[in-house]
């Protein structure tokens, strides 16, 4: 009996972990999804970004863990600046799919530059957790990977820190509200170009600093973008667009339900996040916490 | 002379030279001999014709549609090992199969506005795709379905066709496709076509004018699945198996691709245009890419080309090819 | 006898009040003109009889039927029809392609998919035959956003007659239009009013009083005043409304 408590639990704590990380993702996806309606296809490309800097920053350069926490995120931040302020800014205001297909075709040129750079190439790695959380922890009835911990811990502050930005600084209340309507934004007649860049910046940071946490417990390859950015999609229309509660609470269902039915019936882990967000858009039409929103015109 | 200048249109109309292009390509120098090429430009073709019926006409994008040009091909390539190893049963089939499914989904997304309708055509398509990947005991999984072979097509006592060979095989395809064309042709043009075209222009517009845009919505999407499912199983018995690869959003993305480059947004041929730039310089791209890796020492993906070109065609083209050339903004398609 | 009328009808959006339980009657063949300052809910109120929005409660009757929770197109198959305020034309699609539209769903076409719609020759001619008479004619193959405003707005609610409403609401015609063309529909308004029941909702004084049987006065959501226009025009609590005459009623 206590074996399987002990299985269950392992699973449930996999699955909490998991869905951790996709919450943080996810939160990125759903802000610029919300405040600027673009589907940012590249947002997975920048996670792995995010976990490929900080290989190089460990491997190559041998630094320790936190130099790569602080400074990935911020190169991933940079790109991402850039991809706004060179490609993604022409779309606005026009037909939403053409933002899709560009963000769409720079992810696919972006993922193949990760297959070109000679240090990175087309095979995955492994990253190890840094030495100070290495190992494992007992607890009582299933031993636990410090790692797995310590980086469900920085999920957390992660998440915290960003619903901190939101809700108390100027710029944040301004993202919060403009994540569910974006016109409200340009009635407020502020900086739409710095807003927006803004917003685009802050989800690519989410989408690095993500990538680095996630590096050790999933395996860095080229593709982890595309793994990472369905689930993104997923989390995003079940939570609701534009919601930060429905990005993390959303995150935590798939995370959750996806290591869950690996013990019952595992040929399933792939498709159901897709039916738990069918099955929650037929009772709640825009997601677990999402509005009425520009986005639906 | 009236009539001489209406038999001159009529022989100059774009639908006229593509079929008489491609029904002669065979016998191109150097490139003739790509007959399997050449089929697979007019298959994606054919896709891509059908899709623009939601894309182009409709205003709608789906980015799971490749979903039921998988569903096609499986079908074709299911019925063809497991229930009757004939020709035209399962191709028939494939495009019932498409419509079936594209028609469920439909049902769905077609209520759908806006960013929640692509990312449900997304989903869905990754569903299905997922599906087929982990169904082995239907699917094949991984490995797909293999041998799946043309057999001879006729009336028994008059005559037979090999469709085995390549050449036969292609002339074949040639006919589907320009029948399909036709098809799509008349679709576009009939009060159905015009009610679509007011759907893309102002569906509010379109729904205080007495229609009911969600069955003509559904309708679209309906009707480019089952061409969709057509051509995947065409292409199955071209390559002679069906793999889950075709079914996954980045090949949902080319048709799409496909459609914008060539110009399917402001002109009925522009699918086609734009299949064929994509399926021939997929091929040659590679090719010269990979002696060009091995000139410079340097691996250069493909990938990273095509998602360029993709964003390039985004930013400056977005009207296509045909767009560019005809000087047209985003207007009707005639 | 009334051919619309609505029973309480009340729209919230979040905190604001847009329709405050509004109860009308609208009466068949007469002409009623809806005015109210900006904001009073006036497009709303369209909105809700057309089935663009759905009221938090009340009710919508027409010719005896409960069409409340109706889809538009199911509404405008009973014969209600709409103009907008904001031009909401086919903008990418030739004039005669606009008007052809709504021909061809009022003949009942739409659902023919292989059939060649340029054989249709009794859409054709019921298309030239309004086009001319709007005073359009010759501008038929002109793509719509070519069109000089005027003119465009003689289209938004040419279009809205395709359908063969029996009641026609119209939202600000004579938006933006210099004097002359403001006569024109106005003069238009009058000679439909007698085939259908017209209700208009106007911000010119003068069009409004030449044109109406009646008028209803909105104000916040809700109704301020009714009657005939000599009653309103002499109203103080609707002087008022408009912020200390600046819509001149004398």
């Amino acid at each position: 009996m206590s074996e399987f408590l002990g299985e269950f639990f392992s699973f449930a704590m996999i699955g909490l972990v998991n869905g951790l990380v996709y919450a943080v993702v996810a939160l990125g996806f759903t802000l610029v999804l919300g405040v600027m309606q673009v589907i940012n296809f590249t947002h997975g490309v920048l996670f792995a970004f995010g976990a490929y800097f900080a290989f190089t920053i460990q491997r190559y350069l041998n630094l320790p863990f936190w130099v790569s926490l602080i400074f990935a995120p911020i190169f991933v931040g940079v790109v991402g600046l850039i991809l706004e302020r060179v490609a993604i800014r022409r779309t606005y205001g026009g037909n939403p799919l053409f933002g899709l297909l560009l963000t769409f075709g720079m992810a696919m040129a972006l993922e193949a530059v990760i297959r070109m750079v000679p240090i990175w190439g087309k095979i995955g790695y492994s990253v190890k957790a840094p030495d100070f959380v290495a190992g494992s922890i007992e607890l009582g009835f299933m031993t636990y990977s410090k790692y797995r911990l310590f980086l469900a811990l920085l999920a957390i502050v992660i998440i915290l820190l960003t619903w901190l930005f939101l809700e108390k600084t100027p710029y944040g209340g301004i993202i919060k509200a403009g994540a569910y309507d974006s016109e409200m934004i340009m009635a407020l007649g502020k900086n739409l170009p710095r807003l927006r860049m803004l917003v685009f910046g802050l989800g690519a940071v989410l989408a690095g600093v993500a990538g680095v946490i996630a590096a050790p417990i999933f395996s860095v390859k080229p593709a982890m973008g595309t793994d990472i950015l369905m689930p993104a999609f997923i989390i995003v229309v079940l939570g609701g667009i534009g919601s930060f509660w429905g990005s993390v609470i959303g995150g935590l269902i798939v995370g959750m339900s996806k290591s869950m039915i690996v013990m019952v019936f595992p040929r399933a882990e792939d498709i159901i996040p897709y039916v738990i967000m069918a099955l929650i858009l037929i009772f709640r039409q825009r997601g677990l916490m999402g509005e009425k929103s520009v986005l639906e015109a | 002379m009236q009539s001489q200048q209406q038999w001159w249109k009529k022989l100059t109309h774009p639908m006229v030279w593509i079929f008489v292009l491609f029904f002669f390509f065979p016998k191109f120098p150097f490139i003739g001999k790509f007959l399997s090429l050449g089929t697979e430009v007019m298959i994606w073709s054919l896709f891509a014709v059908g899709f623009n019926i939601l894309l182009g006409y409709t205003g709608l994008t789906s980015f799971g549609h490749g979903a039921y040009f998988g569903i096609g091909a499986y079908t074709a390539g299911i019925i063809f090992l497991r229930v009757y190893p004939g020709f035209w049963i399962p191709l028939l089939l494939s495009i019932v199969g498409g419509a079936l499914f594209a028609g469920l989904v439909g049902l769905i997304v077609a209520k759908k506005r806006g960013i929640y309708f692509a990312l449900l055509t997304i989903a869905f398509g990754q569903v299905f795709y997922f599906i087929a990947f982990r169904w082995e005991e239907l699917t094949g999984g991984e490995t797909g379905l293999s041998k799946i072979d043309r057999i001879p097509i006729g009336i028994p006592g008059l005559f037979q066709i090999k469709l085995s060979t390549s050449i036969n095989y292609y002339y074949f395809c040639w006919a589907v496709f320009l029948i399909a064309t036709i098809i799509v042709w008349k679709i576009v043009h009939s009060p159905f076509g015009k009610v679509i075209q007011g759907i893309r222009e102002n569906e509010v517009r379109t729904r205080y004018l007495g229609y009911n845009v969600y069955f003509y919505k559904w309708a679209s999407f309906t009707l480019s699945g089952a061409f969709a499912g057509l051509a995947g199983g065409l292409y199955t018995f071209l390559i002679n198996s069906a793999f889950a690869t075709v079914l996954d959003w980045t090949q949902s993305g080319n048709v799409v691709m496909m459609n914008l480059l060539g110009g399917g947004l402001v002109n009925f041929f522009g699918p086609i245009l734009g299949a064929t730039i994509f399926i021939s310089s997929r091929d040659l791209l590679s090719t010269y890419i990979t002696r060009g890796s091995d000139f410079f020492h340097f691996e250069l993906d493909w990938l990273f080309i095509y998602g360029l070109i993709f964003v390039f065609v985004i930013l400056f083209i977005p009207t296509g090819i045909l767009g560019l050339i005809s000087g047209k903004k985003r207007t009707v398609l005639k | 006898m009334a051919i619309l009328t609505t029973e309480g009808l009340t729209k919230n959006f979040g905190g604001l009040r847009a329709v405050d339980s509004v109860s009308l009657d609208f009466e068949e063949g007469k002409l009623t003109s809806v005015i109210g300052p900006n904001g009073a809910g006036k497009t709303t109120f369209f909105n809700l009889l057309t089935g663009l929005i759905k009221p938090d409660s009340g009710k919508i009757v027409f010719k005896g039927e409960d069409i409340t929770r109706l889809q538009i197109h199911e509404i405008v198959r009973r014969g209600i029809s709409r103009s907008f305020q904001i031009l909401n034309l086919f903008n990418e699609m030739t004039l005669f392609e606009n008007v052809w539209l709504g021909v061809q769903a009022q003949q009942g076409h739409g659902t023919e998919l292989f059939a060649d719609s340029n054989k249709y020759s009794s859409i054709r001619e019921e298309t030239h035959r309004i086009i001319k008479e709007t005073g359009l004619s010759g501008k038929e193959d002109t793509p719509v956003n070519l069109l000089s405003y005027g003119d465009r707005r003689i289209l938004e609610i040419t279009i809205s007659l395709t359908t063969k409403p029996t009641l026609l609401l119209l939202d600000e015609p004579t938006s933006g239009l210099v004097s002359e063309d403001r006569k024109r529909i106005s003069e238009f308004m009058k000679r439909i009013s007698s085939r259908l029941t017209l209700v208009v909702v106007e911000h010119d004084m003068d069009v409004v009083m030449s044109i109406s049987d009646h008028i209803v006065v909105l104000s916040q959501g809700g109704i301020l005043a009714q009657g005939l226009p000599n009653e309103i025009r002499g109203n103080e609590k609707v002087q008022e409304a408009y912020l200390g005459g600046q819509y001149c009623l004398a």
